[in-house]
């Protein structure tokens, strides 16, 4: 297996993986970085969503070789201190129920915020597409708005 | 059900005040065995275990509220804590579903977190040599009427686990709830916005 040597939350990794390996197996697997959640398998849902240099996608669908020398960050490398800004906006707005799918959305979130400084409903509608199972949407709506203000 | 079907002290040994008690189920209390515990660390944190799953729906917030409400607990300093794996005595009979968890818990969290306070205020009264009737309690804290004594649940918690068991602690009336009946922040959040989080699902599947 072909090696890979990846900047991931900071860090420079080496990891040895076939090369159609998703990005989301890399990481959990590899990398035992497991606050990146594997739903759908086939980029629909988002709960796998990191960013990409600074870009959100989804890993589950990203082979390791398509990675490049672009930085990956996950929900475990947001913040240091789980004080993202997006972090902060989640907990006062109590957005998540079971949890499964908040990492992805906090991504999501975190990179429509650096391209939008303050989003309207229908770009928020447009850019968060990760599907939630307890139905939070109103509450990460919410917690976009509250984050954008923090800027 | 007699009291001490459902309540013990269940450890002192440099861990504070440690009460186990048994939440109700339809397997019944004898032998005792507890489903659920409250802890006052010395540091003055309150930690509640309970064999109740968190999916979602709240109920380890809302179970922690009951008992910090009779506990008068600070309530930045209640947490749940994680479910052991298998400690001994443990109730391995678990179950969450149906609504079930606050109604069938409702009476005991309030008992249970009533005696701990009735054994922190006591520790207190002892070490002012003062009634128990003339101490108050608020966020944590004991206080003293009439003088400006006053001692926090965490320097208590020790010589609180060598009070006996209290056995009719006064239950609050609800008009005079602080937590009940009001919002507060999830306490499981937290641990969901920055991946610390063992979820039901990454417990059961292969998704850990």
């Amino acid at each position: 297996m072909p090696a890979y040597s990846l900047l991931v939350n900071g860090r420079r990794r080496t990891v040895d993986a076939a090369a159609n390996t998703p990005l989301l197996w890399v990481l959990r697997d590899n990398l035992g970085l497991t606050g990146t959640k594997f739903g759908c398998g086939i980029a629909q849902c988002g709960a796998c969503t990191v960013h990409l240099g600074g870009d959100a996608v989804r890993s589950c669908v990203l082979p390791v070789s398509a990675v490049g020398t672009r930085p990956v960050t996950t929900i475990e490398g947001l913040s240091a201190t789980s004080t993202h800004r997006v972090q902060k906006a989640w907990i006062a707005e109590d957005v998540p129920q079971c949890g499964y799918c908040q990492s992805g959305q906090v991504m999501a979130a975190a990179a429509l915020l650096r391209r939008s400084t303050t989003p309207t409903d229908a770009e928020i509608d447009a850019a968060m597409t990760n599907i939630c199972r307890c139905g939070t949407y109103q509450r990460i709506r919410a917690a976009i708005h509250r984050a954008a203000k923090e800027a | 059900m007699q009291r001490r079907a459902f309540l013990q002290v269940a450890g002192t040994v440099g861990a504070g005040l440690v009460i186990g008690f048994r939440l109700p189920d339809r397997h019944g209390v004898v032998p005792f065995t507890p489903n659920a515990w409250l802890r006052v660390d010395t540091n003055g944190t309150v930690t509640f275990t309970i064999d109740k799953s968190e999916m979602g729906e709240g109920n380890h917030t809302a179970l922690a509220m009951i008992l910090a409400e009779e506990l008068d607990a600070d309530w930045s300093k209640v947490k749940v804590g994680a479910v052991p794996d298998n400690p001994a005595g443990w109730s391995r009979r678990m179950s969450t579903g149906g609504s079930t968890s606050v109604r069938t818990s409702w009476d005991i969290l309030r008992k249970a977190g009533a005696t701990a306070r009735a054994m922190l205020v006591a520790a207190a009264a002892q070490t002012w040599g003062a009634e128990p009737a003339a101490c108050s309690t608020a966020n944590g804290v004991v206080s003293h009427t009439g003088t400006s004594h006053r001692l926090t649940y965490g320097e208590l918690a020790q010589k609180a686990a060598s009070i006996p068991l209290p056995e009719n602690p006064p239950l609050k009336d609800p008009k005079d709830f602080r937590l009940l009946g009001h919002r507060t922040h999830r306490l499981d959040t937290p641990s969901k916005v920055n991946a610390s989080q063992a979820s039901s699902a990454r417990r059961c599947s292969a998704a850990r």
